[in-house]
């Protein structure tokens, strides 16, 4: 399948690299459908383009990857409609924003991305832990 | 846009199934018990607003960016 994106141009992906957000993200919630996939070797980056918007792409990582401890309360709400059944299925992502200085770049450690990896459906959801960061940095 | 008045105790429903209750009043803070089917999301409008921010500004990453970001975690050794 492919796609074409403003920035990005066209992007070749398949059935497994689409993920179903049936809230969309937070400010797009009518945006129900996003690839993750891994261009040219982003490790451990990967990007999360919106199928429905050719202007909506974003930078994704695994938080643990430099928060080792990050957990977040998933509410049994998002859980049912994740078709969560057990911890094993979750893959949390967040957000970063690069900014114009690398070194600079922050992840939203408030706003995760769960994801049901055995269903591929995903939501944004928001945490209210006040230790949350929605600008944490990435390099300490 | 509807305004009403309620006192302390009283509530209000919305569309059959969203129970919103004002549970106290203190100076001027506004205590309310929501009471919802869990399909349905509920935030404070500042904090779901500063999210929206945060993927405004998060969106539409370039590649160049994201190289220079890169080369920015393997010089820091962050490589999961």
């Amino acid at each position: 399948m492919k796609l074409k994106n403003r920035i990005l141009g066209e992007i070749e992906y398949s059935e497994n690299n689409v993920v179903y957000f049936p809230r969309g993200i937070v400010g797009f919630e009518n945006v129900k459908e996003f690839i993750f996939i891994d261009l040219n070797n982003s490790y451990p980056f990967l990007w999360m383009i919106s199928t429905q918007r050719d202007d909506l792409n974003f930078i994704v990582i695994d938080p643990r990857l430099i928060y080792p401890d990050y957990s977040v309360y998933i509410p049994p709400s998002v859980k049912r409609e994740l078709r969560i059944e057990s911890d094993d299925q979750i893959v949390f992502y967040v957000i970063v924003t690069l900014g114009e200085n690398p070194e600079d770049m922050t992840v939203n450690l408030k706003a995760p991305i769960v994801v049901n990896k055995n269903y591929n459906m995903a939501d944004q959801i928001i945490v209210y832990d006040e230790k949350l960061s929605i600008e944490a940095p990435i390099l300490r | 846009m509807l305004v009403l008045s309620r006192k302390v105790g009283e509530t209000i429903i919305i569309d059959g199934k969203i129970k919103i209750t004002v549970s106290s009043i203190r100076g001027k803070q506004v205590k309310l018990v929501i009471d919802a089917p869990p399909d349905i999301i509920v935030h404070r409008e500042e904090v779901y607003e500063r999210i929206v921010e945060a993927n405004k500004k998060a969106m539409c990453a370039s590649s160049i960016e994201v190289k220079k970001a890169i080369e920015v975690m393997k010089d820091n050794k962050i490589r999961g």
